[in-house]
This record gives C-alpha cells, sequence and structure tokens, in this order.
C-alpha cells in the first residue's frame, strides 16, 4: 500500500496559500461533479448523501452555481 | 453643486462598471465571487486606462498578472504533489448569481472606494484600494512579477 506523505509548508503564508489552493480545487471538482450528477439524473438529495450534507445546505450552496 | 452631482453619478456609473467586469472576471477563473485580484484585473480593462498606465510603468501587464494569479493556485498544490494535470485544467466557468456578491476581499475593495465618496472614481484609485490588502492572492501574485504593493501603490498614488 502507498503511503501519502504531504509535507506542509513551514511559512505560515505558503500554509494559507495552500489551504486557498485546495479549498479552491475542491470547490471546483464539487461543481463539476454536481454539474454532471444533475445531468445523469441525480436527485439533490442523493448528491447531498454522497456529499455527506443536507439536501437544503447542497442545493443552497451549490444548486445555483452548478447549472 | 452639480458639479458634485456628476461626480456622483459618473462614480457610481464606474463603479457598476468594475463590479460586472470583475464578475466576469472572476467567472472566467472558475470562481463564483470576484476577490480583490479580480477588481484588480477589472481596473486595469476601465476605458480611462490609468491602472494600465500604472502597469506599465512597473513593467507588468494584465497578461501577467492573470498569469502571476494562477500561479498561485498552481504552485502550493504542486508543492503537495498534485500535478495530474488537474491542478492547472479548468473546470469550468463557475455560475452567475442572481444578487451580486463579491468574495470578502472583494466586498473589502468596494467598501474602501466607498469611503472616497464625492471624489472621481478613476481605475487607478482602484489600484491603491486593492494595496490596503496585506495578505492574500493579490500581494502573492504581484511579489510573484516582481514587484511590491507599497511600491504598486507608491506608483498609482503618483499617476
Amino acid at each position: 500500500m502507498t503511503t501519502l506523505h504531504i509535507r506542509e509548508p513551514e511559512d505560515c503564508g505558503d500554509a494559507f496559500a495552500t489551504v486557498v489552493a485546495l479549498r479552491r480545487l475542491a470547490d471546483q471538482m464539487e461543481r463539476k461533479a454536481v454539474h454532471e450528477a444533475l445531468s445523469l439524473g441525480w436527485s439533490w438529495h442523493r448528491i447531498a448523501l454522497a456529499l455527506g450534507v443536507t439536501k437544503q445546505a447542497a442545493h443552497k450552496r451549490l444548486g445555483r452555481r452548478a447549472n | 453643486m452639480f458639479s458634485f452631482i456628476r461626480r456622483r453619478f459618473t462614480a457610481a456609473r464606474t463603479l457598476a462598471a468594475l463590479c460586472q467586469a470583475a464578475e466576469a472576471e472572476a467567472r472566467r477563473d472558475g470562481q463564483a465571487e470576484p476577490g480583490v485580484e479580480h477588481f484588480v484585473l477589472a481596473a486595469l480593462s476601465l476605458p480611462d486606462g490609468k491602472a494600465l498606465q500604472v502597469f506599465e510603468a512597473l513593467g507588468a501587464t494584465d497578461a501577467l498578472l492573470r498569469q502571476a494569479i494562477a500561479y498561485q493556485y498552481q504552485a502550493p498544490l504542486h508543492a503537495l504533489g498534485i500535478d495530474r494535470g488537474l491542478a492547472s485544467q479548468s473546470l469550468g466557468e463557475a455560475g452567475k448569481s442572481r444578487l451580486y456578491r463579491a468574495a470578502p476581499s472583494g466586498q473589502a475593495l468596494i467598501q474602501a472606494l466607498g469611503r472616497e465618496r464625492g471624489q472621481v472614481l478613476t481605475s487607478d484609485k482602484v489600484l491603491v484600494a486593492a494595496t490596503e490588502q496585506s495578505e492574500g492572492v493579490l500581494p502573492r501574485a504581484l511579489a510573484a512579477m516582481g514587484f511590491s504593493l507599497d511600491q504598486l501603490r507608491a506608483v498609482a498614488l503618483a499617476t
């Protein structure tokens, strides 16, 4: 089994920049996945279950952005 | 009296154009809400050309700033080993919200511009307001381009 070693940045500014970049990547992947799921007929209930959030939270946060 | 009203009207029109252009920059960048870096890119496209003059004086261009901004997102992921083309791959434009919403850094910039009520709003003033934010993508992108917030502010104020 391969172990993933993540070397965290030592500088605070670099650490925050990494967090921002990861968050942005996650947001973009999430938006794309939701858009694809909706086009495949997934319900918001099913998307919310997959993301581990409530249906209301998923729809509020991603409803307009994913369209 | 009339000149004051005219200034307020012109400033409101410029602010509306700035916000619209910043939103378009953000969406192109895959973001739903414009941050301060998108407002700076928007300022560079405003017809008065003053922000562009500031950038030219520093030997910079809007294309260079776009590259430097993209680098701020790619480099940290690359350092973590996320490198399968995903970091640089565009995952599509963000959807458009019905209400105008800016990211917190964009909101702070609009508030800073709002403090100049009664003044003519020109694109170089957007750059000056942007330099109030000492942390984030913009100062890091400027540093990658070889100059600091203080240098940008000094040249913008001298324009």
